[in-house]
């Protein structure tokens, strides 16, 4: 990863003239670097592929402009910076991902070192797998309670039922997640922990 | 809030731990807060940020090249200019009823004798054409010629793969069209992939030279020199050069399969034409790659070879087979 900066400038000049061979040798030496910042911010692999490759097409198409007064690395920043934010604010307004976060952040108690490294998109399969062992009725309570955080009286209320049967319900939908993700139960603790409130 | 506090918590999201209370913080923070301050905190973070700890899977990494190369090139190739737009236009208005018009005399041109031959799944034929050309078709191909063939042209149509030894013959080229591509020759030896099912046409040359031409435009946009692989998009034409060892593309018309470091997915779609099978992984993976060569063995013979390399579960249902890779 260490590029002088003469040979570094070479490869921005051959860049900026449309030369792919340049631009080629720039993805393999930042992309990685790239893609680790991404993914420490928004956890999700998918995501910062995403983010890797929308900026290098970005640095294609704007490669006249590129300047010399700065480090690429900082260059590639301001490319990059928009989807950056972007995905910051989109995930940070995820339920989900604040319980994965949240979940993580059970884990310092749990010492589970293994489980550790499990990322945001592997969450999300897991929760989702779980939920479609759901019955029609009982995803339908799990996701007002959990997603859009509503209160069981809400529930019953919008479901009309009562709130006894809406409880049942989601001690059921409790159960069975449970069950299927026993594995990795410290996700269900969060789970849970939400659901009770 | 300060901004070094609202920097510590990205920090500790990214490359620590955050709490619920903190989360809840951040959170309020990020939506309140305008994306000049968020950009200045992201920056600082970035130039502090050196390590590389979390690289990219290698098959990612190449697989996102791969499409930025796609959309280089494709941008690469997009006619641009205004008026080359209105010229465009114009031609497209007088080349309409043209088109109608020579639709209907090719038919009624080859609507008469086009001869057509196939390999069935997991079969090979061998066809000497009537100007000595030798064509092998592998499984699942075929090709189709006029009765005029040799007369009045050298042109053949090839759907799937063919591999071609072309008889040489002065001012008579010979043309192979595969989907958009017109394969002009004079006389040489190479082999041509174009499966309904693959999204690439693969044109590797063993000997002599060959041109490739765009049927829609008419242009030539290639010129092979031996031992060389050109991989075209079926959608959108993009292509590309490589060098290639040309021999092993074409070497399964001997009757022997041979994979150079492929990856899982290449072995099984070959196997799968080779033995007419079809073949289901319960958990691919594509950095599982594979090099053997495959002359007369059964299929049993080469899963038992495979479970060798890798350890696999298989069992064969009528002409379907399922694998699942074992343990880790």
């Amino acid at each position: 990863m260490r590029v002088s900066q003469k040979n570094q400038n070479k490869l921005l000049e051959g860049l900026k003239n449309g030369s792919y061979q340049d631009f080629n040798e720039l993805y393999e030496l930042y992309s990685d670097l790239l893609y680790g910042f991404a993914l420490s911010l928004i956890k999700s692999p998918s995501g910062a592929k995403d983010i890797v490759q929308e900026t290098f097409l970005k640095l294609w198409k704007n490669r006249k402009d590129i300047t010399f007064n700065t480090s690429f690395k900082s260059y590639l920043y301001t490319i990059a910076k928009n989807l950056f934010i972007d995905s910051l604010r989109e995930k940070i307004e995820n339920v989900d991902f604040r319980n994965f976060i949240c979940s993580e952040a059970f884990l310092e108690y749990s010492e589970n070192e293994v489980e550790k490294t499990l990322n945001f998109d592997e969450f999300l399969t897991l929760v989702d797998k779980a939920k479609n062992k759901l019955s029609h009725r009982q995803k339908e309570i799990f996701e007002l309670s959990r997603e859009r955080g509503l209160s069981i009286g809400k529930i019953a209320l919008l479901l009309n039922i009562s709130e006894k049967s809406v409880k049942n319900q989601l001690s059921l939908a409790l159960h069975t997640l449970r069950d299927n993700l026993s594995d990795h139960y410290y996700i269900l603790f969060i789970v849970s922990c939400n659901i009770l409130k | 809030m300060e901004n070094q506090l609202l920097k510590d918590l990205i920090e500790k999201l990214m490359f620590d731990k955050v709490n619920t209370e903190e989360f809840a913080c951040l959170k309020s923070e990020i939506r309140n807060g305008d994306d000049t301050r968020l950009d200045r905190i992201l920056e600082e973070i970035w130039e502090e940020y050196n390590h590389l700890a979390l690289p990219m899977d290698a098959s990612d990494k190449s697989e996102i090249l791969r499409h930025l190369t796609s959309h280089i090139t494709e941008q690469k190739n997009k006619p641009s200019g205004v008026l080359f737009k209105q010229w465009y236009k114009i031609a497209a208005s007088i080349l309409f009823p043209v088109s109608v018009i020579a639709c209907f005399y090719l038919l009624s041109l080859t609507s008469e004798d086009s001869f057509i031959v196939m390999a069935d799944s997991g079969q090979k034929t061998h066809i000497l054409l009537p100007d000595s050309t030798e064509v092998w078709l592998n499984s699942e191909s075929y090709l189709s010629y006029s009765s005029k063939f040799n007369s009045d042209n050298r042109k053949v149509k090839l759907v799937g793969e063919g591999y071609f030894n072309v008889r040489k013959k002065d001012k008579k080229k010979f043309i192979v069209e595969v989907d958009n591509v017109n394969v002009i020759v004079h006389g040489t030896t190479f082999n041509v992939s174009a499966y309904e099912r693959d999204p690439t046409i693969k044109i590797a040359l063993e000997s002599g030279k060959v041109q490739l031409e765009n049927k829609r435009n008419r242009t030539i946009f290639a010129e092979m020199q031996p031992d060389q692989l050109v991989s075209i998009s079926k959608q959108n034409m993009e292509w590309s050069i490589a060098d290639y060892d040309a021999a092993l593309s074409g070497i399964w018309h001997n009757n022997v399969m041979r994979f150079a470091n492929a990856p899982m997915q290449e072995v099984y779609n070959k196997m799968e034409r080779w033995y007419g099978m079809k073949i289901y992984v319960d958990n691919p993976n594509d950095t599982i790659r594979y090099g053997f060569i495959v002359k007369s063995e059964s299929l049993k013979e080469m899963l038992d070879l495979i479970n060798r390399i890798t350890p696999i579960a298989y069992r064969i249902e009528g002409e379907e087979v399922y694998i699942s890779y074992k343990g880790k």
